[in-house]
């Protein structure tokens, strides 16, 4: 009864050389995006995060060393450049983080939506310039007509990452990948940011892939949630399910460590010590050195990601139980 | 507050700058740069003669007039004065700067192309690539810039030809190694990447978003090497490699003359004026073209 994921990935692995040797920044993922859904994808800073979003995209400056990329039934790792070209921005589009440097300087804001439109579905410069006043109206930027002739510095961020956003959708894409996209904006226009992303997918029915550090914003926008950490998923859920009942170590320390209004007053726990560093070299779970619950085996014994039942998976040897539990 | 509008124009609302917006493009803004107008003035100035040489009512450069030698300025029918041959200086200044300008404009354009290929592929691609075109462009450096110049025109026989030549490819070196640098700082920008991720290919990308953001280095580059090409062709007719007698150029006047330098001083003096003119006029346009040509200088920002 499940529909097909429109992004199934499986156990990707993307490295880096770096001068202290090989650095592998993304760590046997898996991960699964079904239409129209919105996953958020959590993690500190390091975590892989955005070298797993530009690996799927195959933009990564690393090396992707193992792994399926699976798109619509198609693996992209098996693609040609000139098929990627084609399918980037077409089926599966990017949004950055920051609107102050993600728009070329010197061209007009229609030019640059319109370059997509005309590449992908050969559009002319006027239909395109047609299309990308649709699509800045629908983004809801005032004066679209006139705002197309206008160079990006003469936007605010806000209004730039509205045009960001009208450039991600312009043609339609069926997964569209949000890396941090509200990271460097103030907290009012996050707001607006965030419900714009919101609405887009209801009305394009486009999957999004919304990778941040703010539990906040996956707690308003996301459907299911992956943490991840030291380049794996090592819990994923349905976000209300997840944050309500937290089943990885991990991710009990990332809700305890967050400001939260039914908590109000109780101290807040920051998780000990730092994320391991990328170049090393660990046996057992990543993350036990800094699990409050660790155990023997945990240093030895590196878990599987397990499945809990309901849509819940968690990568740790203590849920084993209950996943047998749940998996009969 | 010139069109001379009703009852207190600016005061009557004193929080919103004036609805009519001043016009300001990179134009407007080369406009009001008062040195780089100089510049542009006098380049356009010595075009016009340049073009107009075989036209205008001037001696001929090379006629030799053995009774009027080294004529100081002011004599009439010679308003530069006369060479030790009786050549009209002015004449051959208007002449000389058909040859100055011509060498430097062609060994600019050759070099330029040449230069910015190489620092675009060399840039934009990085890795080996790069790596093995700078090493190129290192071993075309390790010569000093006149001294290669001069063993090229050695090896290519003297003549404005092979000077142009030899010109262009000592300065393709400054053209890819700056042009790479350019691409290099535009290259890391987001927006490279978010074309990337759009779908466009690596062309597109050089076409549209790399050269674009590199226009304005690239301009002031040729406008400050124009000036310095325009030396280097003197000096190299200077040293004999150039412009081949009876030609007149800038750099063979100065050669000639310094042999009177005291009694005719003026003999280099007006082709030393001449170079040093051209090639401040060529560096001041080329620091205006440099200011009116950034955007975010541009009004209208947040």
């Amino acid at each position: 009864m499940q529909p097909e994921p429109i992004l199934r990935v499986r156990g990707l692995k993307t490295e880096f050389q770096s001068a202290a040797g090989v650095v592998r920044a993304v760590d046997g993922l898996d991960l699964d995006i079904f239409p129209g859904e919105i996953v958020g994808v959590v993690g500190e800073s390091g975590s892989g995060k955005s070298a797993m979003a530009f690996s799927i995209l195959r933009l990564t400056p690393g090396k992707i060393v193992a792994g399926e990329v699976q798109f619509r039934g198609r693996n992209l790792l098996d693609l040609s450049e000139a098929e990627m070209e084609r399918l980037r921005g077409d089926r599966i589009a990017m949004i950055f983080q920051d609107p102050m440097t993600s728009l070329n300087p010197l061209m007009r804001i229609g030019s640059q939506i319109g370059e997509a439109l005309r590449y992908h579905m050969g559009l002319s410069r006027r239909q395109a310039d047609g299309t990308a006043v649709q699509l800045l109206q629908s983004v809801h930027l005032p004066d679209a007509e006139r705002r197309i002739h206008d160079y990006p510095h003469q936007l605010s961020g806000g209004q730039r990452q509205r045009v960001v956003i009208a450039m991600g959708i312009s043609c339609a894409p069926d997964l569209l990948i949000a890396d941090e996209p509200t990271t460097a904006l103030d907290v009012t226009i996050q707001a607006q940011i965030l419900n714009l992303i919101s609405e887009t997918r209801q009305r394009s029915s486009a999957a999004v892939l919304l990778i941040t550090h703010d539990l906040g914003v996956v707690a308003q926008l996301c459907d299911r949630v992956a943490v991840m950490y030291a380049g794996q998923v090592v819990e994923q859920g349905p976000t209300t399910d997840l944050f309500a009942n937290p089943q990885h170590p991990y991710t009990i320390g990332l809700l305890r460590s967050t400001p939260h209004g039914r908590r109000r007053g109780e101290p807040l726990r920051p998780i000990p010590g730092q994320p391991p560093r990328p170049g090393d070299i660990a046996t057992g779970c990543s993350f036990a050195p800094r699990c409050h619950l660790v155990e023997e085996r945990c240093h030895h014994q590196a878990p599987a990601l397990l499945q809990l039942g309901g849509g819940r998976q968690a990568r740790c040897l203590l849920r084993e139980e209950s996943a047998h539990e749940s998996t009969p | 507050m010139s069109e001379g509008s009703s009852s207190a124009p600016l005061l009557a609302n004193p929080s919103f700058p004036s609805r009519r917006p001043v016009a300001d493009t990179p134009f407007t803004r080369l406009a009001r740069n008062r040195l780089a107008m100089f510049g542009l003035v006098v380049i356009l100035l010595v075009t016009l003669l340049a073009l107009l040489a075989p036209v205008l009512l001037i001696t001929d450069p090379n006629e030799i007039n053995t009774a009027a030698r080294l004529k100081p300025p002011g004599t009439p029918g010679n308003l530069f004065g006369t060479d030790q041959l009786g050549r009209d200086i002015l004449s051959r200044l208007i002449w000389g700067a058909r040859v100055s300008l011509l060498v430097a404009v062609v060994a600019a354009t050759i070099a330029l192309t040449i230069g910015t290929l190489i620092g675009v592929i060399a840039g934009y691609f990085g890795g080996l690539v790069d790596n093995i075109f700078m090493r190129l462009i290192d071993v075309l450096l390790a010569f000093p810039y006149v001294l290669l110049a001069i063993a090229l025109v050695s090896a290519l026989g003297p003549g404005l030809v092979n000077a142009m030549i030899a010109i262009a490819i000592v300065n393709i070196s400054f053209y890819a190694r700056n042009v790479r640098s350019a691409v290099l700082s535009i290259k890391s920008m987001e927006y490279i990447e978010a074309a990337r991720a759009s779908g466009a290919s690596h062309a597109r990308i050089i076409f549209l978003d790399i050269l674009p953001n590199i226009i304005a280095p690239i301009l002031v580059l040729v406008s400050l090497n124009i000036g310095w090409m325009v030396t280097e062709t003197a000096g190299l007719s200077f040293v004999g490699l150039g412009a081949q007698p009876p030609t007149s150029d800038w750099g063979s006047m100065l050669a000639d003359g310094r042999r009177f330098i005291l009694v005719a001083p003026h003999a280099i003096i007006m082709p030393g004026i001449a170079i040093v003119l051209l090639v401040f006029a060529f560096n001041s346009l080329g620091d205006g073209l440099r200011d009116a040509l950034d955007p975010r200088l541009r009004k209208g920002g947040r």
